[in-house]
């Protein structure tokens, strides 16, 4: 496929994985990606159970959970690039969310709706975002319609909460997951071990990623922009249904980026980025930030942290919720956010929100406000979450962006 | 036709260079290009057409024809705008660059003692501050979510006054107690002017008011990036004197006379930076202006 070609999302990783057709590991990747929705759907029509769960993040905690109990992680995100204006359609016109809500919270509904009579789909959802109103209004929604929608209570910890009280919110949040897994199997009884071994694997996965993000800041054009967000935001939160596979992949991407010589002279003409945000839909925005002599080699979402294998595993859990970057108050966020930049030795940062999320669009001018008067330029950049190329203003952004800081 | 001389900021004259370039800007509303070549500087401006090709073709032909020169012996060209993207120019090298770092490196070799742009084009404004030492972009702001602030909704505004873009900004100058036009919104600010206009408010009075509501816009965008001295209006509403008087007003800042119109800015720093692209990739001697 010729880049003239692109007209959607999945597009652009067919794109993508011709450019890295030199590499066995990403062009897995990208079809270990691809094959990501059909698989989990087939597989609950074959009996297997699957679950919707955010799983946007590296540093989310419901794939360890999920897999203990024998049941796949359906990222919500992922469903967005199957979408176009007509979900979004759905849910402005059918169930009547305003056109300034969030669009994802809006392409989520108006796919669930698409799945809400078929007797195949799958239907039950687990939420963890009680702090998010837009959300919150399409799970009760989508109840109304007939899903089985949990929703456990996530406590925020604000800063300086420790000792005691951290310890109450720990066995707080280990009730919710009991309740949670009664909600998932039946039964509070669960394997304890079987959950051991999956904290294990999410600490490799989480690992290994690192690695790879390590071993980027000396080749970064190895693997694109484009391809690392997916497996960083995407993979390891999920694995793409296939965990094995999944790892087995990494390794080998991994030892081809060990294997490649570092071209030191090209490497002085990369303009590293820091990427703040969750993961654009309109996939060209990352085509357009390599093509301008960018790469992203940060992300506010990189692993810094591991589950715990000193405590038992529901506690690991806990602790890791309340204790990983993105625990807490976006703000608390800014001391990663300078590790991250230091990390990279970023020229500059690219702060990326959905349309019509307004927690986000508040930390996005937090962000800018405080790393500007460090000296880090930024930009802000808004797109909409269902399925589409990004608009020509947007790659103007992202293009001056880079032309301004080369 | 002007020489060097009578156009750039003398205080950069130990950067100019005598390569033959192309910078084409295609624009919402317009398409504009400037040719660079021996110490002279031509330009040209046309309609934008449904192809970018189209209009650039029509542009560069314009420029052949009145420089004498033939397409081959255009050594770069580099393509800005938003119809950048579909150019091709066969065997010449092309690169494309945004528009704000083309206004940027313009803007700069108009009067390098710029720091600040305000450009408003057909379809989106920005604000650009600009390094003074070499014309990069230091920081930039673009506003593309509505028509408010854009050259568009000056456009319409005038149709709703019957008047011409042309006779838009005089006649606002005309006026001496504007209107009150409160709305940013397109489809608002519409049915305000109706409104005004069914009070009986002079039309000059109107004119200005959207003017002033327009600049309003635009200053939003300047709290963002901060105004530094000197200031320079681009793009295709540079050309509109109520809207500079406007903008003066309200920032209580004058806005720097240079010795183009700077609707060609854009293309001006294509031409430059399809300069410094020539040499930096070519490794091609500098043949300095004497």
């Amino acid at each position: 496929m010729q880049f003239e070609d692109v007209k959607n999302a999945r597009d652009y990783i067919v794109y993508s994985q011709g450019m890295h057709s030199y590499s066995k590991a990403i062009t897995k990747m990208m079809d270990l990606y691809l094959s990501y929705v059909p698989y989990v759907e087939r597989a609950h029509q074959e009996g297997k159970k699957a679950i919707f769960c955010s799983a946007l993040y590296p540093t989310t905690w419901e794939a360890p959970l999920l897999y203990a109990l024998d049941t796949i992680p359906y990222a919500t995100g992922e469903i967005g690039r199957l979408s176009d204006f007509r979900v979004m359609q759905i849910a402005e016109d059918y169930y009547q969310f305003p056109i300034e809500t969030c669009s994802m919270v809006k392409c989520l509904v108006g796919q669930w709706h698409i799945r809400k009579d078929d007797p195949g789909a799958v239907k039950r959802i687990l939420g963890v975002s009680s702090g998010c109103e837009p959300f919150n209004m399409a799970w009760e929604t989508m109840k109304m319609q007939g899903f089985d929608v949990h929703n456990p209570d996530v406590i925020y910890r604000a800063k300086g909460v420790d000792g005691e009280r951290l310890e109450n919110l720990i066995k707080f949040f280990i009730r919710q997951l009991y309740r949670t897994i009664e909600w998932v199997s039946g039964s509070r009884e669960f394997d304890e071990e079987k959950l051991r071994l999956e904290i294990q694997r999410k600490n490799r996965l989480l690992e290994k990623m690192r690695k790879v993000l390590e071993l980027r800041l000396k080749r970064p054009y190895y693997i694109r922009s484009l391809p690392t967000i997916l497996i960083l935001n995407s993979g390891v939160a999920n694995y793409f249904a296939r965990p094995e596979e999944f790892e087995a992949t990494l390794d080998l991407l991994i030892e081809e980026l060990e294997n490649i010589p570092v071209d030191e002279e090209e490497n002085k003409k990369v303009i590293p980025l820091l990427w703040v945000g969750t993961t654009a839909q309109e996939f060209g925005i990352y085509e357009a930030i390599d093509q301008a002599g960018g790469a992203l080699l940060g992300f506010r979402s990189s692993p810094n942290k591991l589950f715990r294998e000193d405590v038992p595993p529901l506690e690991a859990i806990a602790y890791y919720l309340y204790d990983n970057q993105r625990a807490g108050a976006e703000i608390y966020m800014r001391r990663f956010l300078d590790e991250e930049l230091g990390r990279i030795n970023a020229r500059g940062m690219i702060l990326y929100g959905i349309i019509g999320c307004s927690y986000n669009s508040v930390e996005r001018e937090m962000h800018r406000n405080y790393f500007h008067q460090k000296g880090i330029p930024s930009i802000n950049l808004e797109g909409a979450f269902q399925l589409g190329g990004p608009t020509g203003q947007v790659l103007t952004r992202v293009k001056a962006f880079t032309e301004m800081l080369s | 036709m002007k020489t060097y001389a009578e156009v750039f900021d003398e205080g950069l004259k130990s950067e100019w260079q005598n390569e033959a370039v192309l910078g084409i800007d295609i624009g919402s509303r317009t398409g504009k290009a400037v040719l660079l070549a021996e110490g002279m500087v031509y330009t040209a401006i046309v309609p934008t057409g449904v192809y970018s090709q189209e209009t650039a073709d029509r542009l560069y032909k314009k420029l052949l024809k009145e420089s004498g020169i033939e397409l081959p012996e255009i050594k770069y060209i580099v393509g800005t705008g938003y119809g950048r993207i579909a150019l091709n120019f066969g065997q010449t090298p092309l690169k494309i660059i945004t528009e704000i770092s083309c206004h940027a490196m313009g803007a700069h070799y108009l009067d390098a003692d710029v720091q600040t742009i305000v450009d408003i084009g057909g379809q989106d404004s920005k604000a650009i501050r600009v390094n003074p030492r070499n014309g990069k972009v230091v920081e930039f702001i673009m506003n593309d979510k509505c028509a408010a602030g854009t050259g568009i909704f000056l456009e319409k505004a005038a149709l709703l006054l019957g008047l011409s873009v042309e006779q838009f900004g005089p006649e606002a100058l005309k006026s001496d107690q504007p209107a009150d036009v409160s709305s940013q919104c397109v489809v608002f600010a519409e049915s305000e002017v109706i409104s005004l206009k069914a009070k009986g408010v002079q039309r000059a009075d109107i004119a200005a008011g959207i003017h002033l509501a327009t600049a309003r816009r635009v200053k939003n965008l300047l709290n963002r990036i901060g105004l530094q001295p000197n200031l320079i209006f681009t793009g295709g509403v540079s050309k509109n004197q109520g809207m500079k008087k406007s903008l003066e007003e309200l920032l209580r800042h004058p806005i720097a006379e240079v010795k183009l119109d700077t609707i060609y800015a854009g293309a001006l720093g294509a031409a430059i930076l399809a300069q410094k692209s020539l040499r930096e990739e070519t490794g091609l001697t500098s043949r300095s202006v004497s």
